[in-house]
């Protein structure tokens, strides 16, 4: 049974359909990435995924661990494993990211059935996972998100991820705004997360990100459908022609 | 509102007056007696304000008129289970309750207090004369607000804190002002004033607890008077019951290189109007207030404030928030006033409001009146909404809806509430603003 399989799905935002009929297959420790131009709908698709209510399904299903995910309200799908770095992770002034987080990680271990973690095994986890991506722990004291540079917001949402355990992680252009050195270490966050339990939708406008977070497959969105599918090289032979090309290319289905 | 209706209600309240006119404390003193009545008759020309009155304008008292209040002669007995979960908890200070605004002495504690720090009860010994008494009339606005007139008039009792040169009170003084009423309705008129001579430092707690039953209205006054370099920590609960009308003034006057710092909190109840008067009256003084009222049901909490800055050199921060659900209404009208001579001034102030509710309501008039040209002064206000974002951000990380909600509204208050240093309040504040906020979710979800 493959971890993730969405069919023909369709999506609009305030009746703009965006998603036009999407088809993909993630199988457990997987690595996807999907590529696309600017407002292609990728985002879009991120969301729906996470639960947005903003978006509306208007066809098409999406089955995760077997199971209709679109049924499924947000925290229930974090507390099935399905973790979604966010583009632009919001600032939320007063709340802490130590405090909501405990909170978070209790609540997805409660739905796994995991014993809660108290105070002290919570925060030698935080210690833990924090050097995952050379995030400063005092950050994390601090209003979630606010007044972080560009860098210490994605690296707090791999950190998150890192903590919540998740058994598919959607990376939303994590690699933007961040240098060369910031995107090393998020990509070896990343990296050492990988594993045989673990699967993950790296979503991007660059291929550079993919020379540090190396994909099992490439999906080329355009216009809310995969228009083309294939393996790793696909990404640098887009850097190189651009997307221009693929535009009209065939489709082609990639996965089992 | 016709006027006629608030004419009679203030001729019951000099009614009201006449009535224990002798019996109030300091009735032996020919000053105090002549304090009083000049402050009644002054009431009676100011008169209970209608709707017509600019500074009522979107708090209406018509409710109270009905009602036909009484003052207790006698100090009611009260379990002290009752007053025991607002009590400072582990402070070694000393403690007065006031039950219907008359002293207990068996829910008090006058011990505990430091070398240097006077803690009296105004009572029969005592004069009206004793308390601060150029503060009226310096601050002229306070004059001009007719319930602290009927303050003085009516003023059965309170707490006069005076902390002598240098001195300090590191542990807080409590003052507990409870309100019951079985059957009738009940007034009372609270008194608080807060003394802090040359370099002194005093902290004051002044919790207002309208207890359950039928209606109370408690007009309330507090003068706190910081001499230069003085420091006043000061903060102030109001936290009310269904049928409870609260009205107070909160009046402060400070001398140079002083800080006065008070925290306003206010929560259920009918109505409670706070009037803040704060005068900046030596240079390099500097004041912070902070208010915040969590309100549900159709409860109303109006934040009036002036802050006058008289001398030049002095920084005032004001930050006002409101959490407002259901169909409750948060007003906000706050003006900083800078004297031609106070040059430098350095002022903010801001209103925050959280509707929680399509049919909560928040007016907000942050304003400046600036008669000096080289300041720096601003101010503003928001009216907005939980973020959704943020809560889907809190949810997609696994926070179920409600306790995400939750943490936006505690976050939202906690602003205001983490700069409360006695640690024992901030957290029963917290605790009890959290609870109405989950309570307030059970209730929608059971709806
Ligand atoms: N909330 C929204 N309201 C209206 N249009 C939206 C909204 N979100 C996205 N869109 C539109 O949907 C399209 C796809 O956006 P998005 O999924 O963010 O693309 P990408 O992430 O690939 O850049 C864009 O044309 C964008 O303008
Ligand atoms: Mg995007």
């Amino acid at each position: 049974m493959p971890l993730l399989e969405i069919r023909n799905l369709h999506a609009s935002v305030d009746g703009h359909e965006i998603l036009k009929g999407l088809d993909l297959t993630i199988n457990a420790g997987e690595v996807h990435s999907i590529m696309g131009p600017n407002g292609s709908g990728k985002s879009t698709l991120a969301q729906v995924i996470a639960g947005h209510e903003a978006y509306e399904v208007t066809e098409g299903e999406i089955v995760f661990k077997g199971e209709d995910l679109l049924d499924m309200s947000p925290d229930e799908r974090a507390g099935e494993g399905v973790f979604l770095a966010f583009q632009y992770p919001v600032e939320i002034p007063g709340v802490s990211t130590n405090y909501f987080l405990k909170s978070a990680v209790n609540a997805v271990r409660k739905h796994r059935g995991q014993d809660e973690l108290d105070a002290i095994s919570f925060m030698k986890l935080v210690k833990e996972k924090t050097k995952l991506v050379q995030l400063n722990e005092k950050l994390l004291s601090r209003a979630v998100n606010e007044g972080f540079s560009g860098g210490e917001k994605k690296r707090n949402e791999i950190f998150q991820m890192a903590m919540l355990d998740p058994t598919l992680g959607v990376l939303d252009e994590t690699d933007s705004g961040l240098d060369i050195d910031a995107l090393r270490i998020v990509a070896d966050g990343v990296n050492t997360l990988r594993s045989e339990g673990r699967s993950f939708l790296v979503i991007t406008h660059y291929q550079r990100l993919l020379d540090y977070i190396v994909p099992d497959y490439v999906h080329v969105l355009v216009d809310g459908r995969i228009v083309k599918s294939g393996g790793k090289e696909l990404a640098l032979e887009l850097e190189q022609t651009g997307y221009a090309s693929v535009q009209d290319g065939a489709v082609q289905t990639v996965g089992s | 509102m016709s006027s006629d209706t608030m004419q009679s209600t203030t001729q019951r309240f000099v009614d009201l007056y006449r009535g224990v006119r002798t019996d109030l404390f300091g009735a032996d003193s020919k000053e105090s007696l002549a304090r009083r009545d000049e402050s009644i008759a002054r009431f009676g020309e100011l008169g209970v304000p209608d709707r017509h009155n600019e500074e009522w304008k979107y708090t209406n008292l018509a409710a109270i008129e009905k009602l036909d209040f009484s003052v207790d002669r006698a100090v009611r007995a009260l379990d002290a289970s009752v007053i025991e979960p607002y009590l400072l908890e582990g402070a070694a200070g000393p403690r007065l309750v006031f039950v219907n605004g008359l002293y207990s002495e068996a829910l008090s504690d006058l011990t505990g207090a430091a070398q240097g720090v006077m803690v009296e009860r105004l009572q029969s010994d005592a004069n009206l004369t004793d308390l601060p008494s150029d503060l009226l009339d310096r601050c002229a606005d306070l004059g001009a607000l007719p319930f602290a007139r009927l303050n003085t008039a009516l003023t059965a009792g309170g707490a006069l804190i005076r902390v002598a040169k240098n001195a300090s009170c590191v542990d807080p003084i409590q003052v507990l002002f409870v309100t019951v009423a079985d059957d009738a309705p009940v007034a009372s008129f609270p008194r608080v004033a807060i003394v802090a001579e040359e370099g002194a430092q005093a902290t004051v707690v002044e919790n207002h607890i309208a207890l359950a039953g039928a209606a109370t209205f408690t007009v309330a006054l507090t003068e706190i008077q910081a001499a230069a370099n003085a420091h006043v920590d000061h903060a102030r609960t109001t936290e009310l019951s269904e049928g409870a009308y609260h009205v107070a003034a909160i009046a402060s006057r400070q001398l140079r290189d002083s800080r006065v710092e008070s925290c306003v909190v206010a929560t259920g109840g009918e109505i409670a109007r706070h009037d803040f008067r704060f005068v900046l009256d030596g240079e390099n003084a500097d004041c912070n207030i902070r208010g915040l009222a969590s309100l549900v049901g159709d409860e109303h909490v109006d934040n009036h404030l002036l802050v006058r800055h008289a001398k030049p050199n002095c920084t005032s921060r004001e930050f006002f928030k409101n959490i407002l659900d259901d169909s409750s209404r948060g007003v906000f009208c706050g003006r900083i006033y800078v004297d031609q001579i106070a040059q430098k001034t350095d002022g903010v102030q801001t209103n925050a409001n959280l509707l929680l509710s399509d049919n909560a309501q928040a007016e907000t008039r942050p304003q400046l009146e600036i008669y000096a040209d080289d300041v720096k002064c601003t101010h503003g206000a928001t009216v907005g909404q939980l973020d959704e974002e943020a809560i889907f951000y809190l949810r997609a990380r696994g926070v179920p809806e409600d306790e995400a909600r939750g943490m936006l509204v505690k976050g939202f208050a906690g602003e205001i509430l983490d700069e409360i240093r006695i640690e024992s309040l901030r957290d029963r504040l917290k605790e009890k603003l959290f609870r109405s906020t989950s309570d307030r979710s059970a209730l929608q979800t059971s709806l």
